[in-house]
């Protein structure tokens, strides 16, 4: 047995959750987004990572990422999670180019009058940006370390290969939850909640599914590093067959379940190479996490009609399932304010031990 | 109208029609093809058609099952087979005589679509379901018991309204959306939106635009 | 009593561990937990709590479970296996982890690791049909806290309850305390419930002297720990202007034959009362969730039914629907005192009357200023 290396206090502490924003969501490579509803011009993304607003635009066919906030008034410059739209502000229709320099000021004489080295100096922030197949990365810090230092190739090279599968159009979906985001990564990682928490719904799906395997797992040396925290297993999967399966490009020719566990905060699926879908656990508050949901299938080979539906039954199929261990997890969450115990783990939970002492470790600064 | 009728689908209005007939047209004979579900299209049911006397009507009544896509299948696989379609409007429903309605349409009992309106080929409305002046409902579409359109709104291909949900004045709500919570709803809404109890928040989809998808019939 | 002891988040810390972890309190109905395996949650000082029937034991538990803290049961009250639903862990009577599903292969717990976890366990103490519970590791006897004649009262009377029962909770934007001192006021229904409760009831209101003269007694030292006991008291409290002859009170036998009014004050936070002689009884119970927020947890049973009848539950809403009002008179009132304080409020004026609760007031104040005696 080993008792949980986190407190209590790390699922809902505010002097923790800082920290954790800092050293890890701006420091870490964070999944931004999917590349294929960027490939228009001017085509944008916005998400806040690390508590920093960040838009990524296609300019002129690159993708950039920049802070999502306009020089003059810090207004967000795009609003919405995906559109297309050029990078301008509503506000006073200051319009930036694609270095995020000011390209030009409505009335910049009349009403502004800033000195060319004060003028020289409006420019939008921009950070790293790394696409990995359909896969955008971005980091936050000043001198990032390199993608290849928090995943192995080998890990980046099957993200690459069965990301190129995924179909041009994706739902999105995002669900606020009341929990700490670790609670979430914690679930995914303990493969041995399915039996209890989804008995009907995921379950039968899965026949090869055990948590023994992870048990098994002790011979496996603890984890050192952070790029230890992020690997990819599969199982067997009980596929029920679809007209529309024929009409796209599968990745794989196996009936397997694909599983993806990117650290910090993404467990990515794929359903026999079929539909594939990307959970991130977004950290909003210390006990408020949004589960933004990705959902797409393989890439057509000719034109499925009714692709819209499939897509939103598939993402309410996946929604139920969630939300099985929603309704645990804050209930957990509720329940660790009055507790002054931690976690005992089992030896299957060793993901769980190896994620917890290497996060102490970063938050504490030290990473 | 006389003759025969060939009723063909699942689900709740289809049970309804079944049950309702003769009141809907006392001179019209009604056939019956009962299929086991939706998912008993994938199966051809053609053939049960065939002892049909010539060129009869036909009707396909499936709910709202994948965005209408179900009964959009039925309805253009009979199309394409060449047969004639009816519209099916309850004896106790009001529809204004400037309002136009397509093929395969259904109009529940106690509806009221008002003066100028259209409801496009293969939409239902529901029971005691308000069409407003002027609202347009493009082609299978599904407007639940009581929803309302409001006046001069306007509904794209294979949307679902669902019960309860009404839609201002003049709002536009893009194709292949669902709205499935009850309540009223005063802003645009885009095409591929989902709002339904299980989110919170709605759903969209993004991606490639696409032209006039799934409205071949 | 100062206004920060109505409205001060630190005060109603250190009251939650210096009185309410040290007292015992009311939690539940013994006939809601009549089977095997059936129980019934709460928080009680903030502490999630189940107590659950084990072959006919009952037990009180810290509702968490020993692997990653998740809650046991969720249900307010049911009947299941202690047993949780995110890996499966099943508990025994002894608060031990007797079934650990896979426990070899996934957990490996050594055997001392095993004999080591258990549920932690709150004592429990039944009187007739009423289970009180106790936070502390070492609680005091429970007849310290409420005299052998009033305890006996309890049982008698509880005893008399049928197993129907009906309950709602409300929220009162309070302190928990407005409501014990405003129940062992006699004088307020003819004013708060003069439409209602006091159409039914001549409350007597009278002023004791002994009791006027012990609270205003500089007390002896070490005699607090025995007038605890004095703030709990019950019974026969006020004759009734006749019991109106209902169908169903010639259904139900009957706890005594007075036409009273019944009432069981418990402290700190428990009131029961049957206002028809003896035919159907309310209890009332003041659980403090904040400085300013009291949960007013209601429970309707009639007498024991002789023989089902078929609208008994419409009885049971009928009185619940009584209580709405009465009790909503006295949720208005006690929420205008609780808007109306502020740090330098002034400090109420208490009559003869009040002595009971000026000798509580005593007691308490000692107890949150020094500790008090216990």
């Amino acid at each position: 047995m080993s008792e949980s290396i986190l407190s209590p206090e790390h699922y809902f502490d505010a002097g923790i959750f800082r920290a954790e924003q800092q050293h890890i969501y701006r420091k870490l490579w964070i999944f931004a987004g999917i590349k294929q509803l960027l490939a228009e011009p001017d085509a944008f993304l916005t998400r806040t990572i690390g508590g920093v607003p960040v838009v990524i635009q296609n300019c002129g066919g690159e993708l950039r990422a920049f802070e999502n906030r306009c020089a003059h008034r810090q207004m967000p410059l795009q609003f919405e999670d995906y559109g297309q739209r050029r990078l301008a502000c509503r506000y006073h229709g200051w319009v930036y180019g694609d270095d995020g320099t000011v390209r030009s000021i409505p009335q910049e004489d009349a009403l502004y009058r800033y000195s060319a080295a004060e003028r020289g100096q409006l420019c939008l922030q921009r950070f790293a940006l790394r696409t990995v197949g359909n896969f955008v990365f971005v980091n936050l810090a000043a001198s990032p370390a390199p993608l290849e230092t928090q995943f192995t190739p080998e890990l980046l090279a099957e993200l690459e290969a069965i990301s190129a599968h995924f179909s041009n159009d994706a739902a999105f979906a995002r669900i606020p939850a009341r929990y700490n985001w670790k609670l979430n990564w914690e679930n995914v990682l303990d493969t041995n909640h399915v039996p209890y928490v989804h008995p009907r719904s995921f379950l039968p799906l899965l026949p090869g599914m055990t948590a023994a395997a992870d048990a098994a797992v002790p011979a496996r040396p603890p984890a050192t590093d952070v790029s230890d925290l992020s690997f990819s297993t599969r199982s067997t999967y009980k596929l029920d067959a679809q007209a529309w399966h024929a009409m796209v490009e599968r990745f794989g020719d196996t009936d397997n379940y694909y599983n993806f566990y990117l650290y910090p905060n993404i467990n990515f699926i794929s359903l026999a190479g079929y539909v594939f879908l990307i959970q991130q656990f977004d950290p909003v508050a210390p006990e408020r996490t949004d589960v933004l949901f990705t959902l797409m299938v393989a890439r057509e080979r000719k034109r499925i009609p009714a692709l819209p539906a499939i897509l939103w039954g598939h993402m309410k199929g996946e929604k139920r399932v969630l939300d099985e261990d929603i309704i645990l997890l804050e209930r957990l969450q509720q329940s660790l304010h009055t507790q002054d115990t931690r976690a005992r783990h089992g030896v299957y939970e060793s993901r769980l031990v190896d994620s917890a002492r290497i996060y102490a470790r970063q938050i504490a600064g030290a990473a | 109208m006389s003759g025969e009728l060939w009723l063909i689908g699942c689900g709740d209005i289809f049970e309804t029609i079944a049950a309702a007939w003769p009141a809907i047209e006392p001179d019209t004979v009604l056939h019956v093809v009962r299929l086991e579900s939706p998912a008993a299209i994938a199966t051809p049911f053609e053939e049960r058609l065939a002892a049909a006397s010539p060129q009869p009507r036909v009707f396909a009544a499936l709910d709202q099952s994948a965005l209408n896509f179900a009964r959009f299948d039925v309805y253009a696989r009979l199309r394409l087979g060449g047969r004639r379609f009816c519209t099916l409007i309850h004896p106790s429903a009001i529809v204004d005589a400037t309002a136009k309605l397509g093929e395969n349409v259904w109009i529940g009992a106690g509806a009221v679509i008002e003066a100028r309106s259209s409801i496009g080929h293969n939409t239902f409305v529901g029971t005691r379901a308000l069409v407003l002046g002027a609202a347009e409902l493009a082609a299978h579409g599904w407007v639940g018991a009581a929803a309302s359109v409001g006046a001069r709104a306007k509904i794209g291909t294979h949307c679902v309204i669902g019960a309860d949900v009404r839609i201002g004045a003049g709002v536009e709500v893009g194709r292949f959306s669902s709205i499935e919570r009850p309540g009223h709803y005063a802003e645009p809404i885009a095409e591929r939106t989902y709002i339904d109890a299980l989110f919170e928040l709605p759903v969209r989809i993004y991606g490639s635009a696409r032209k006039q998808a799934g409205t071949a019939g | 009593m100062p206004p920060a002891a109505y409205r001060s988040q630190e005060w109603f810390a250190r009251e939650r561990g210096r009185l309410f972890r040290r007292v015992w309190q009311f939690a539940g109905l013994k006939t809601m937990l009549g089977e095997h395996n059936a129980f019934i949650t709460r928080e009680v000082c903030g502490v999630p709590v189940v107590i659950q029937n084990f072959d006919g034991e009952l037990r009180a538990f810290e509702n968490l479970c020993l692997h990653r803290g998740a809650k046991l049961q969720w249900e307010r009250a049911g009947r299941r296996p202690l047993l949780c639903r995110y890996h499966g862990w099943g508990y025994d009577k002894a608060g031990a982890p007797a079934n650990i599903p896979l426990h070899d292969e996934l957990y490996r717990f050594s055997t001392a690791e095993r004999a080591g976890m258990c549920l932690r366990s709150f004592a429990l103490r039944t009187v007739g049909n009423l289970v009180f519970i106790n936070m502390n590791a070492e609680p005091i006897p429970f007849e310290q806290q409420f005299d052998a004649g009033f305890i006996a009262s309890l049982e008698s009377s509880s005893n008399a309850y049928d197993g129907e029962v009906i309950t709602t909770t409300w929220t009162g934007r309070f302190n928990w305390k407005l409501a014990y001192e405003n129940l062992r006021d006699a004088n307020h229904p003819r004013f708060v419930h003069a439409q209602t409760l006091a159409r039914s009831v001549d409350f007597i209101c009278n002023v004791d002297e002994a009791l006027v003269i012990d609270a205003d007694a500089e007390p002896a030292p070490g005699a607090g720990r025995d007038l605890l006991r004095r703030f709990s008291w019950g019974g026969r409290d006020a004759p009734l202007r006749g019991v109106a002859p209902y169908a169903w009170r010639g259904m139900v036998e009957r706890w005594g034959s007075d036409d009273a009014y019944y009432n069981w004050l418990a402290f700190p936070n428990l009131h029961i009362a049957s206002g028809d002689g003896g035919h159907a009884f309310t209890i009332e119970h003041h659980v403090p969730l904040a400085p300013d927020r009291t949960a007013i947890e209601i429970y309707w049973m009639t007498a024991k039914k002789r023989r089902p009848y078929p609208y008994s539950s419409t009885v049971l809403l009928a009185l619940m629907h009584g209580s709405k009002l009465v009790v909503g008179e006295d949720v208005r009132v006690m929420e205008s005192v609780q808007a109306g304080l502020h740090d330098d409020a002034p400090q109420g004026n208490q009559g003869a009357f009040e002595a009971s609760n000026r000798l509580i007031e005593r007691w308490y104040m000692d107890l949150m200023e020094n500790g008090g005696e216990f």
